[in-house]
């Protein structure tokens, strides 16, 4: 809700998409943000900062599963932006003002309103999604410690990985695709260690959209390495684009459309694809450097929950935010070591 | 007698059954005899379960014997659940504090 914390545009400066949500200006006390704050705040910066302090200390400290949550305030768990009730009870749905213009951050600097974020800026974001053997204590709890999660900025999409030497684009249309790829290879948040040889790290990628939701736009790897130099290296690959675009040069030929009406706060499937699958290798990998990989999955454009508030409560846009966004998912990496 | 992980992990979780079948009041005793002596053997391992390594490995994808139905013999995770780990409710000072009053 208080922002996204995948990338930020500044340290991703080649990522169209890192600019999600970002609240980068503020803080809760009187510190305003300065630049070099940012290579401490970003989940993508933080797992490259890791295999950077693997190449001095021997050991990775920021080997972390990615999730989404909420902290609302409210007792309600609300992600959709059909259905957002604000961050505190104050914002919870109204056509007053407070709903838009309540303060968040950069109340410690009542003279200073470079670091204002004012409630319109909230994101109606997010979930924690667990791949589980069952809905048990044990079974989700054993699901967090293998790291066998991804976030996502509020819906419900599907997204499933496994990682291996061995698998091919055949893999995708076994009917027994999961338990191949359990036995072959290793689930998001893996390992996979020391190879050589001929050996390249495939991915085997299935993305199926919320089934009350958006359709998808594209499948995204982001990968992240340390060059020969001991530099960190981040890339972000398009593996999968919805309607038939060709990848061309690593991207989605094209955008996919945006059937939002902003007015009526209404958008249609007419676009993007329900159901996404690859199987992606990794055309530069290089087995004595350290890496890791991670999936992104976009939907295509919904109004945001801004969007539905001025339809619904007959209000005006906030001029803070853009009245469509793309929700997404972040599934944690799998990571290469030599 | 070779034992599924629902029949072990039920002699692990349930040793009041193993004593019943010692004293010889339980239907299925050949079955449980069975599983409680393996409960014995297994129960370490298992253990294991909820404190090393969660890893999904090869046996979980063909546990024991062969069954008509494949999904007995699967370990593996097939469904995804949705959960929020960060919400605070009228308990959480942040919130209670502030007029949060769910739940009473």
């Amino acid at each position: 809700m208080k922002g996204d914390g995948e990338a930020h545009p500044m340290l991703s400066p080649d990522d169209e998409f890192a600019d999600y949500g970002t609240w980068d200006t503020g803080s809760f006390g009187p510190e305003l943000k300065t630049p070099d704050m940012l290579p401490r705040e970003y989940a993508r910066s933080a797992y490259l900062r890791g295999l950077a302090y693997e190449q001095d200390l021997g050991v990775n400290p920021f080997r972390f599963g990615m999730v989404g949550s909420t902290d609302s305030h409210t007792g309600l768990a609300t992600t959709t932006e059909d259905n957002f009730f604000g961050k505190i009870t104050l914002t919870e749905p109204t056509a007053d003002p407070i709903r838009f213009e309540e303060l968040v951050t950069g109340r410690a600097t009542p003279d200073d309103p470079s670091d204002d974020i004012i409630h319109a800026q909230a994101l109606a974001s997010g979930l924690a999604a667990v791949w589980s053997r069952e809905n048990t204590r044990e079974a989700i709890w054993d699901a967090l410690a293998r790291k066998e999660v991804y976030a996502t900025t509020g819906t419900r999409l599907r997204v499933r990985v496994f990682a291996g030497t061995s698998f091919s684009a055949d893999d995708l249309a076994r009917s027994d695709f999961a338990g191949h790829g359990y036995a072959n290879g290793v689930p998001m948040g893996g390992d996979l260690k020391g190879l050589g040889g001929d050996d390249v790290p495939g991915l085997l990628i299935r993305a199926l959209r919320d089934p009350d939701g958006a359709n998808l736009d594209r499948v995204q790897v982001v990968k992240g390495w340390v060059d020969a130099d001991g530099v960190t290296q981040e890339r972000v690959y398009d593996v999968a684009c919805a309607d038939g675009r060709e990848i061309v040069e690593g991207a989605c030929d094209g955008a996919v459309g945006n059937t939002v009406d902003v007015a009526s706060a209404t958008f249609t499937n007419a676009i993007g694809d329900p159901f996404l699958e690859t199987y992606w290798q990794d055309p530069e990998f290089d087995p004595s450097q350290s890496a890791f990989y991670y999936v992104r999955v976009l939907e295509i454009p919904t109004p945001r929950w801004t969007t539905y508030d001025a339809a619904f409560f007959g209000v005006d846009l906030p001029d803070s935010v853009w009245p469509t966004h793309q929700d997404r998912a972040y599934t944690s990496p799998i990571w290469y070591t030599p | 007698m070779i034992l599924n992980h629902a029949q072990i992990r039920l002699a692990i979780n349930y040793p009041e059954i193993c004593a019943r079948t010692e004293k010889g009041d339980f239907r299925m005793k050949p079955l449980f005899t069975s599983a409680c002596v393996t409960a014995l053997f297994a129960s370490t391992a298992l253990a294991q379960t909820y404190t090393g390594d969660v890893a999904i490995d090869a046996e979980d994808v063909a546990i024991g014997q062969k069954h008509y139905s494949p999904y007995l013999d699967q370990s593996y995770p097939n469904r995804v659940f949705f959960g929020d780990t960060h919400t605070h409710t009228s308990y959480s000072t942040d919130a209670g504090s502030r007029s949060t009053r769910s739940p009473r």
